[in-house]
């Protein structure tokens, strides 16, 4: 009996993940954020990082994707070629950056070569070829000739590099692999990249690069150990909060326009710290408590700066910038659902939206694409009047149109339940002097409030697996195949078993075949 | 000078007598978003309070034999002799009195804090009532939200100035929404047009009502001390006609406070504020 009762809290023996046909290698564009975060981990922090660069645009919900899919236009190259140069002249301007670069003393060719070679390695991710390094070198040769300034001519090589597809994009093209005969790998020096950018949304550091060189990181120990490393460097919080900004489209509050005649707490910096929120609480859930996903929709855990506890209504933490604190168990509001990041971004200038908050639920919290309204259809609701005073009587009044109904049905019994929320995210108990019924079901779990409707989305079957989805496809850079389910569910399941936490799951990706091999290059 | 009157107000009663709080274990804080002085109303009435229990007539034996006011709702005995000078200051560089002290509460130089404390329940609705509530005046810091309606934002945080006197009046009651407060006695110190002053309140008082939509609306009345407001108006950057102007205003207007002469040598005031909810930041 006692014996029984040990072997039951032993975990299972995970089945090993089902073989897969690896996805295509994609060429991937550095995101803004992956772009910045490199020239800062090339030169240092106090590099200003050119902001006037091709934009992001996210594909498959991500924009990591998006950079593998989106052209450059003729305009985007040139403002990569402005861009590398901005940051050349302000390293070579700088005593401390140009000092941090320039390892010689002697200002001659032989230097420029030295100099290069070395930002090269960091900058392309890889060794320069004796060739690459060539060309470089004369341009900053012939630069310096021309303008007759050492500094100007190694300005110029340093612009090369930068400007350079190599560095703009990842170029992972992979190996066959040695131990297993036709099937192909991403190299060692490739896995290298591909873990700082998943990781650290950054390039590789020095020890990585390295361990990349050694041929480390083609095995699993090797992985392992980097990956140890990398999550215990701060570089892994900014890593986790960019997929957070990602995967819940948080950068788009940088543009967030309410009517401020409607919502009195409106502000320019609102937006911002709604994003400051969401990813405090999304990194402190990941590293410092190490706790459960789905406890990021109902935790009473929250970040606020005073502008945000005076849209609560709870008192501040810190009078000056962001600092924890628990939400009231009275105050109806609580996890991600609960916050302005959500509540504002999913909603009008003017009014909430329960279908853009619903459809946001089914489609990146619950990984369920609706199709897109018809065009012939009239998406316009009545205007508040006394026969429909709520959101709700015009949303009913719309879904009587059977066109309508068809959608609508999907979205709007899981976006009522936050109609407590106004389109800022404040609380209201009316909505022009009738008390709002905020109850609605999701997938048949009936629920009274948004405080419920929590703990629904919480439990909802596809919100854990939805979740490993979209880190699975922020890792490798595209937009999973059907032929990768299987894998994906293996992920998921392991998932479960770790206790939904996400330090696991990535650990479990860094090592996944979906994220190490890849199929054949596509001539 | 101008912001005199309003500091007075700011200052600490001494505690109440029955120093055993109350039962309730909820707190409520509000602070005062506008304040304007109770003027005298087309009717001749104005709202206020009788601070001296006493209704006086003009020339009568009590309040130095000036006529009190009679409130709007009623209430005989109303001392707010302000109200009969402030038309007379407005004459003067005093005429913006109003919104520089609207503009001292926006940037968080005069914040006034109601706080009620051991709470039974929920008080911001007009029916609520609590047979005791500990109640103190207070003083806030720190620069106050402003929404874009142009008014303080509501359930905002503001530091508790730990430094300015904090006046608990004990316990009161709050009735049907209601609360009044009496026996407020005051002393702080204030600068007003860089001179720190020590200003003294007697027998202040203070009484609201809850609004529908949660606010506070109110009065708070006191007597202002003549020797102080002779002496403020003196300063240097007072123009003389002013000083000889408030001196004459004093002379003849003064309702409170009567010495062993039976000369009196206060001011009755009366405020009207509103007040929102706000949280104190404690730290």
């Amino acid at each position: 009996m006692l014996l029984l009762l040990a072997c039951a809290t032993v975990d299972p023996v995970r089945e090993s993940a089902p073989v897969v046909e690896p996805a295509g290698p994609v060429l991937k564009r550095l995101t803004h954020a992956q772009y910045g975060n490199s020239i800062q981990s090339l030169f240092g922090d106090a590099v200003v990082v050119p902001d006037d660069i091709e934009p992001d645009a996210a594909s498959d919900g991500l924009l990591v994707i998006g950079g593998t899919v989106n052209s450059l236009s003729s305009l985007g190259v040139e403002q990569y070629e402005t861009a590398a140069f901005d940051v050349a002249d302000q390293v070579m301007a700088s005593d401390e950056l140009r000092t941090a670069l320039v390892s010689c003393d002697t200002a001659d060719d032989a230097c420029s070569r030295t100099v290069l070679q070395a930002l090269g390695r960091r900058a392309w991710r890889r060794p320069l070829s004796d060739a690459e390094l060539d060309r470089i070198a004369t341009i900053a040769s012939e630069a310096t000739a021309t303008l007759g300034s050492w500094d100007e001519g190694l300005t110029y090589g340093i612009a090369a590099l930068l400007e350079s597809p190599y560095f703009v994009y990842r170029v992972e093209l992979g190996e066959d692999d040695p131990d297993a005969p036709g099937e192909r790998r991403y190299t060692s020096l490739e896995m290298s990249t591909r873990l700082a950018y998943f990781l650290w949304n950054s390039t590789p550091d020095e020890e990585l690069i390295a361990a990349g060189e050694a041929g480390d990181l083609v095995t699993d120990a090797g992985i392992d150990a980097q990956v140890d490393r990398m999550l215990s460097d701060d570089r892994a919080r900014a890593g986790i909060r960019n997929f957070f900004n990602e995967m819940l489209t948080l950068y788009e509050l940088d543009d967030l326009s309410k009517d401020p005649t409607v919502y009195v707490h409106a502000s320019s910096s609102v937006g911002a710290s709604a994003r400051e929120e969401t990813l405090s609480l999304a990194e402190w859930l990941t590293f410092d408590d190490d706790g459960d996903y789905r406890d990021f929709f109902t935790t009473q855990t929250a970040f606020l700066d005073p502008k945000l506890a005076t849209i609560y209504r709870v008192p501040a933490p810190s009078m000056d910038g962001f600092a924890k604190t628990t939400l009231p168990a009275d105050g109806g509001r609580r996890g991600f659902l609960g916050e302005v990041s959500f509540l504002a971004l999913q909603a009008h200038p003017t009014s909430t939206s329960p279908t853009r908050r619903g459809k946001f639920i089914r489609e990146v919290l619950l990984c369920q694409p609706l199709s897109p309204p018809p065009a012939d259809v009239d998406t316009s609701i009545p205007e508040p009047s006394d026969g429909y005073p709520t959101m709700r009587d015009r949303l009913e009044e719309h879904m009587s149109n059977e066109g309508c109904a068809v959608c609508h049905v999907q979205t709007d019994p899981i976006g009522l339940g936050f109609e407590n929320f106004d389109g800022l995210g404040g609380w209201r108990d009316t909505e022009n002097g009738n008390t709002i019924d905020p109850s609605g079901d999701l997938d048949g779990v009936m629920f009274p409030d948004a405080w419920s409707l929590a703990s629904a989305v919480r439990a909802n079957s596809n919100l854990a697996p939805c979740f490993s989805r979209t880190l699975y496809q922020y890792a490798t850079g595209h937009a999973a195949s059907d032929a990768e389910d299987p894998l994906i569910d293996w992920h998921s399941a392991g998932f479960a078993d770790s206790g939904y936490r996400v330090q696991w799951l990535i650990r479990d990706i860094a090592a996944s075949s979906g994220f190490r091999r890849l199929g054949e290059v596509e001539q | 000078m101008l912001t005199l009157p309003l500091a007075l107000l700011l200052a600490c009663a001494q505690p109440g007598d029955d120093t055993a709080a109350c039962s309730g274990e909820k707190t409520s804080t509000y602070v005062m978003s506008t304040l304007l002085f109770s003027r005298e109303l087309d009717d001749g009435t104005s709202a206020g309070f009788n601070l001296d229990e006493s209704v006086t007539d003009a020339g009568g034996g009590t309040g130095c034999g000036i006529q009190d006011y009679t409130d709007p709702d009623g209430t005989t005995g109303i001392d707010n002799q302000f109200a009969k000078v402030l038309p007379v200051l407005e004459t003067t560089e005093a005429q913006a009195l109003e919104p520089l002290i609207q503009a001292a509460i926006d940037d968080g130089s005069l914040l006034i804090t109601l706080e009620l404390g051991n709470v039974d329940s929920d008080i911001a609705t007009t029916d609520a009532s609590d047979t005791c509530v500990d109640f103190a005046l207070g003083r806030a810091t720190g620069a106050p939200s402003i929404g874009t309606d142009g008014l303080m934002e509501w359930y905002q945080t503001l530091a508790r100035d730990t430094v300015s006197p904090r006046s608990e009046a004990g316990h009161v009651a709050v009735t049907g929404g209601r609360l009044e407060a009496d026996g407020l006695q005051v002393t702080l110190p204030v600068t007003i047009l860089g001179h720190e002053l020590l200003v003294t309140v007697l027998e202040g008082s203070l009484r609201f009502e809850v609004q529908p939509d949660g606010s506070l609306a109110g009065y708070l009345a006191g007597g202002l001390d003549q020797a102080q407001l002779i002496e403020l108006a003196s300063t240097d950057n007072i123009d003389s006609e002013v000083t000889a102007l408030v001196s004459s205003l004093l002379d003849y207007n003064v309702d409170m406070a009567p010495n062993d002469y039976g000369t009196c040598q206060q001011l009755s005031i009366t405020l009207q504020f509103t007040a929102i909810p706000i949280f104190l930041f404690e730290g």
